[in-house]
């Protein structure tokens, strides 16, 4: 039966300090740069690290908070990491069912939920080979039907792609949104096609806290996070409302855009812009045309991407944005680090947001 | 492929392969070949070799018993009185062995600390089988010790973090992951102190003296007939040699063996193999 996960807690030693609820039946993705808090957040929920202050409870059931620690082994839940784990001295029908052995199954009824568990992810003829004689991908898919063998309340996903071949993962992907449906799930992750193919919900943490969450369509359709932009592949720039659809980027530039239904910016009010890098183009002189945003720039980086170059540069306000020309363009108007140029970006290709 | 090492260097590699070798060949070279049955079959020496094994024994499944809780207690413990713990068990190893029984002596011996309670009690350990059998133990716990401790911390922690996960308490998890994956380390540790075990002197004849049939083990045996039947000490020294290999030797077979099983060096060509013909192989950055 899965159950509700609630967090309220802090890990002095990682400086980091969350507050974050998972309703039972409901999938969250937490993202974040690298070293951000998110494998502690799944560590204190999993019972490995004990939070120095607050409270931790699944289903309900306070499980860390004062003098309270209930132990991994009886937290009941499923995790789910990026290495495997998978005992090498056992056979994969004695991985999968070693949850259940340890919760006192009776070894025969064990191997048999472990032989289900292991044809549900297609892993049925290999329950007598050992660990070291799988491949990767095939080692992640026990890894899952050893995590789920166990009935887990809640199941914990610490970057659970991340060491598969970009071969393997989609398959993986499309077997762990089979199997955790109805699951209460914890994901973690830094792949955007994780986020959109097993998650409702998107947490992002930086620096230790909690900075952005709500359902996983909204937050990725108007980023409020450098990182979060990245993740989708959008610029973000962020400025003061001037008026309905104009945005004050300071240092005397003005971004036009469109206004999004029903949040059109406010005079004076914080907001946001986000644009593609496709709709930015660069310029040696102001080009005429359609109406459009022309704003001064510095090239700090060039990144090449197959036929396309990913140039980013510096506002005088200090804010970075990426643009994609050609390759030939690139040649063309000579750019290099510390070339001055014009951005282009179209009104039409602008969005803009109340923060 | 590793750079290969200056040739010189094979110079000091040989002398030392020499230097450690020659003095066994030595032995097999003064040994009457032919004696052997009739010098071995000496009562005292069938004595000295029983007691030997039987001993050997028992304080090797001592050191096993009280050893390995203690290397996984060292593992894991942190700070300054893990350091202090760790240099207190290493010390018996490092004493003279003399030094070692004589603190067995005044500690176990009838007017020790402890001994002239138990000795109230009509339980004497000096000089007896026992206080062979705790000599020894004293000796040789602290070499597998060491040698678990140094596996345990090499040993990837996260199988044992998996399996609390997935409900195993920490009883279960020291009998079903920990324990299993020390296997290896185990064996060889445990030959190492059944060796030293196996050579102890000192310690013993200081401790438990040097009574035919109750504390003269093997080496004890030796030293003695060297002066009056130096072929019977060449005979039995031979005996402690074979008897060294087999452990040694055991050991490392024994290790080569479950490593086979569990994933080690040839697992790992067997996979190289299945690579070769497509098959995605990612294990190895498990």
């Amino acid at each position: 039966m899965s159950a509700g996960l609630a967090v309220r807690a802090r890990v002095d030693a990682r400086d980091v300090e969350v507050d974050l609820e998972v309703e039972p039946g409901s999938r969250v993705a937490v993202v974040g740069p690298n070293g951000a808090g998110k494998s502690t957040l799944v560590q204190v929920l999993a019972g490995l690290t004990r939070p120095d202050f607050g409270e931790v409870r699944i289903g309900g059931r306070l499980v860390d908070g004062g003098r309270v620690h209930v132990p991994s082994h009886a937290r009941g839940l499923a995790l789910l990491s990026q290495r495997s784990l998978l005992f090498p001295h056992l056979s994969v029908a004695e991985n999968v069912a070693f949850g259940p052995r340890a919760r006192g199954v009776a070894r025969r009824e064990a191997l048999a939920t472990a032989q289900r568990h292991l044809d549900a992810v297609g892993c049925g003829e290999l329950a007598q080979r050992r660990p070291g004689q799988l491949s990767g991908g095939q080692q992640q898919r026990v890894a899952l039907a050893r995590a789920l063998a166990g009935e887990p309340e809640a199941v914990l996903l610490d970057e659970p792609l991340a060491a598969l071949d970009v071969g393997v993962a989609p398959e993986m992907r499309r077997l762990l949104r089979e199997r955790l449906a109805g699951q209460t799930v914890l994901l973690v992750t830094h792949d955007l096609l994780d986020v959109l193919a097993l998650a409702e919900e998107v947490v992002v943490v930086e620096g230790g806290r909690i900075v952005e969450r709500g359902p996983v369509g909204d937050v990725l359709a108007r980023p409020r996070t450098e990182f979060l932009a990245r993740l989708v592949g959008l610029n973000l720039l962020t400025g003061v409302g001037l008026d309905a659809d104009r945005l004050d980027l300071g240092a005397g530039l003005v971004l036009t855009g469109i206004a999004e239904d029903g949040a059109s910016l406010a005079r004076g009010w914080p907001a946001l812009a986000t644009v593609e890098p496709a709709a930015v183009s660069i310029h040696l002189a102001a080009p005429g045309g359609s109406p459009r945003t022309v704003l001064p720039a510095t090239v700090v980086a060039l990144e090449p991407r197959g036929a396309i170059v990913r140039v980013t540069s510096l506002l005088p306000g200090g804010q970075s944005v990426r643009g994609d020309v050609t390759a030939a363009s690139t040649v063309e108007l000579d750019l290099r680090p510390g070339a001055e140029v014009l951005l282009g970006i179209k009104a039409t290709q602008v969005r803009l947001y109340p923060r | 492929m590793r750079t290969p090492l200056p040739r010189w260097l094979w110079l000091p590699v040989g002398a030392a392969l020499l230097f450690l070798v020659v003095p066994l060949v030595g032995v097999g070279v003064r040994l009457p070949w032919g004696r052997l049955p009739e010098l071995l079959s000496a009562q005292a020496s069938l004595d000295a070799l029983s007691l030997s094994l039987r001993t050997c024994f028992a304080s090797t499944a001592i050191s096993v018993l009280l050893g390995c809780p203690l290397a996984l207690a060292l593992a894991r413990a942190r700070g300054a009185w893990a350091a202090v713990a760790r240099v207190l068990t290493m010390l018996p190893m490092v004493l003279p062995p003399v030094v070692a029984g004589l603190a067995l002596l005044v500690t176990l011996g009838r007017r020790g600390l402890l001994g002239a309670s138990l000795s109230a009690f009509g339980v004497e350990i000096g000089f007896t089988t026992v206080a062979v059998v705790i000599a020894q133990a004293f000796v040789s716990m602290p070499y597998l010790v060491i040698a678990l401790e140094g596996a345990l911390r090499t040993s990837p922690a996260g199988f044992e973090s998996a399996a609390a996960v997935l409900g195993a308490t920490p009883t279960y998890v020291l009998r079903r992951v920990t324990l299993p994956l020390l296997g290896p380390a185990l064996a060889s540790a445990t030959a190492l102190a059944f060796a030293r075990a196996l050579g102890e002197f000192g310690a013993t004849l200081t401790f438990a003296g040097s009574l035919q049939g109750t504390t003269r083990t093997l080496p004890l045996e030796i030293y003695l007939q060297r002066e009056t039947d130096p072929d019977s000490a060449l005979a039995l020294s031979v005996v402690l040699i074979g008897l060294a290999i087999v452990v040694v030797g055991g050991a490392g077979w024994l290790t080569r063996l479950t490593q086979t099983s569990e994933g080690g060096p040839s697992e790992r060509r067997r996979r190289g193999r299945r690579a070769d013909v497509g098959v995605p192989d990612r294990a190895g950055a498990s």
